[in-house]
């Protein structure tokens, strides 16, 4: 997850907590739900040949991913969109990201 | 494991725009209402504007439903009041061509146009329905209407359902002002004021077993969010099936019950959204996150229904705007720099009843092929919408389109003629599933007939978005409280 993250994130250096975040989150909720996206990185890892994908430079795992962002497979579009909409929710639905955009959070509790 | 047993006169499932509504209205009649959601009951205190703990909250899958080819995110509420807590409020009544075009096309005529019209207007005062203000109106709205004055493009702002609304931009994921008036506001409080209506949040129904054209009881499962801690079974006189377009057919699959036209004629209307930058400020992100529209492009006749397309302003907080935008990685960061400066509106393309749903356990499959005759008009309606954003001072736009260069003028726009719009490459978000248990005479091309009863049942009703033979209108909460209220024998 981490290795896709770092790619995928607007900023990489928020990949090792949001990793963990999105894991805890898969772990506590649906489980139906949960086997989904660890399946998606599992395909992603094994697609990239024998090191696997989180073994790759990050200029190689952007390539890939940009592979399958604009795959003629199907699945790999949907695997790749998957991934990117958990990061891109998770990276802006976090405080911490406000402040380099300029958006002032909730107005409950102010 | 705990095995609860009740009984009442009329058992009500799911308490969305149609649900809510029938359990409201016929406790207030006089009758014993169990109403059975699968969802919690949010209160507004418990809505704290944080996108990453409302959507698991509010949301069916946590906004994580799409269809089986990752084409469309198929949003729908999973709460007490249903969709109608995440909704944008907008309220739009079915048109009158698309009244002829259902009885001209599928036999749908037992109601007039002046029943409809009665209803809406029962419907829409229940839910405190007024017309946006001008002040109320975010830049967002005001630059969408100026590029469409601009390229002569009818639009105008929107009738909707807030009283109060402080502006927050909070709407699609809850009110903590009580503001938007959900049916979990309105009908559904005022059922249990009568002392006729009791409501069970966390159950959620499986199964209708039947017997010589009645069904027997309503089965299901009670939850704790989503682990199953106990069985219900609730025995009934009647039933009303309202668990919205994808789960009532699932229920009814589950059962044997519907026959073979039960989860086909599914109509996504699904909704392309297309960013903008401005030299100015924006804040899509406040105010009423949805206040105009233009639909000079939207056509509507008896023969074809609704078609065309039409645009509609829309704010979204940080992480929905980004899921819904095309982009990800350090570029998403730059273009989101100046997030303050981003305006957004959806193109809704109406479509034709192309898919279905299917059961795989508890889950619905749904499929989704999208039609070439659709898929021209919604490349039309992305360009539009770029257009209309240039003619209103945007220095950038972004489309929903994976890989799609930055527009920057409208010579950007060339490229799209030939672009690829393919499922998870074209990005589609889909608010008005509608269709899988279609009205009509004949019980092997629909599934309920023209009083909304499951053919050959004699105790049960399905009201909720699924009923529409075609695409009802461009928003269906008040489309479903119509067909609510004239199954109920209301008007
Ligand atoms: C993001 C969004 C924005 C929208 N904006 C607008 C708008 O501005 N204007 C407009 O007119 N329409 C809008 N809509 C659409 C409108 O809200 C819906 O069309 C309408 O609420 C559908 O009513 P329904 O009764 O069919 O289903 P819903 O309102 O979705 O209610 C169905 C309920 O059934 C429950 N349920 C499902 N399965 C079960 C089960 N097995 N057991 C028990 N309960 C179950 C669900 O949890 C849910 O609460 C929007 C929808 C969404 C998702
Ligand atoms: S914009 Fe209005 S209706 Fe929407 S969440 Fe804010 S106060 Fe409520």
């Amino acid at each position: 997850m981490e290795a896709a993250f770092e790619v995928l994130l607007p900023d990489k250096l928020a990949a090792p907590r949001l990793a963990l975040e999105v894991d805890r989150f898969l772990a506590g909720d649906d489980p139906e739900l949960a086997e989904q996206l660890p399946m998606a990185l599992l395909l992603l890892e094994h697609s990239a040949g024998f090191s696997g994908f989180h073994r790759m430079n990050l200029a190689a795992r952007r390539q890939v991913l940009e592979g399958w962002e604009s795959s003629e497979l199907a699945h790999r579009r949907q695997i790749f969109q998957a991934l990117r909409r958990t990061a891109v929710m998770s990276f802006f639905a976090s405080p911490e990201s406000w402040d380099a955009i300029g958006y002032d959070g909730p107005l409950v509790g102010r | 494991m705990k095995d609860v047993e009740f009984s009442t006169e009329i058992c009500v499932i799911g308490s969305g725009a149609g649900g809510g509504l029938a359990a409201g209205y016929l406790a207030q009649a006089g009758h014993e209402v169990l109403l059975l959601e699968e969802g919690a009951h949010v209160k507004a205190e418990q809505m704290t504007q944080r996108e990453e703990q409302m959507l698991p909250l509010l949301y069916r899958d946590g906004g994580n439903q799409f269809s089986a080819d990752g084409g469309v995110s198929v949003l729908q509420g999973r709460a007490l009041g249903g969709s109608t807590v995440i909704n944008m409020a907008d309220v739009v009544a079915i048109p009158e061509s698309v009244l002829d075009h259902w009885a001209q096309v599928y036999g749908v005529d037992r109601f007039t146009p002046e029943q409809w019209a009665k209803a809406a207007g029962i419907a829409a005062q229940a839910i405190g329905a007024n017309r946006i203000q001008s002040h109320e109106v975010n830049r967002n709205a005001q630059l969408l209407l100026q590029g469409g004055r601009a390229l002569g493009i009818d639009g105008d702002v929107f009738e909707h359902n807030r009283v109060g609304c402080v502006g927050s931009g909070y709407c699609l994921i809850g009110c903590a002002y009580n503001a938007k008036k959900s049916t979990a506001l309105t009908w559904i409080p005022r059922g249990m004021a009568t002392g006729n209506l009791r409501v069970e949040t966390g159950a959620r129904v499986s199964r209708l077993p039947h017997q010589y054209g009645r069904v027997r009881a309503v089965e299901g499962q009670l939850l704790d969010k989503h682990t199953v801690v106990g069985r219900f079974r609730v025995k009934a006189e009647r039933i009303i099936l309202a668990a919205g377009a994808i789960h009532s057919p699932l229920i009814l699959q589950a059962s044997l019950l519907g026959g073979p036209a039960v989860g086909q004629n599914l109509s996504l209307q699904p909704q392309a959204p297309v960013s903008a930058r401005f030299p100015e400020s924006v804040r899509m992100f406040r105010g009423i996150p949805q206040a105009a529209y233009l639909d000079g492009r939207e056509t509507c006749t008896p023969q074809a229904g609704l078609g065309g397309f039409r645009l509609e302003s829309v704010g979204a907080t940080p992480g929905m705007a980004a899921v819904n935008g095309a982009g990800w990685g350090p570029e998403l960061l730059e273009a989101f720099r100046d997030y303050g400066r981003i305006g957004a509106a959806l193109c809704l393309v109406p479509d034709s009843p192309t898919g279905q749903v299917r059961r795989d356990g508890f889950r619905p499959v749904i499929d989704y092929p999208f039609s070439p005759a659709w898929l021209e008009r919604m490349r039309e309606a992305i360009e539009t919408c770029a257009r209309v954003f240039l003619a209103s001072g945007a220095e950038q736009v972004y489309l929903p389109l994976a890989g799609y260069p930055v527009v920057q003028g409208v010579d950007d726009l060339k490229a799209l003629q030939g672009w690829p719009l393919l499922p998870a490459s074209l990005n589609l978000i889909s608010a008005h599933p509608q269709g899988t248990c279609r009205m009509g005479k004949d019980p092997q091309s629909s599934v309920v007939d023209l009083g909304f009863g499951v053919h050959g049942i004699e105790n049960l009703q399905v009201l909720d978005a699924s009923v529409f033979p075609s695409t009802a209108s461009s928003h269906t909460m008040l489309p479903v409280m119509q067909a609510a209220l004239l199954g109920l024998g209301a008007v």
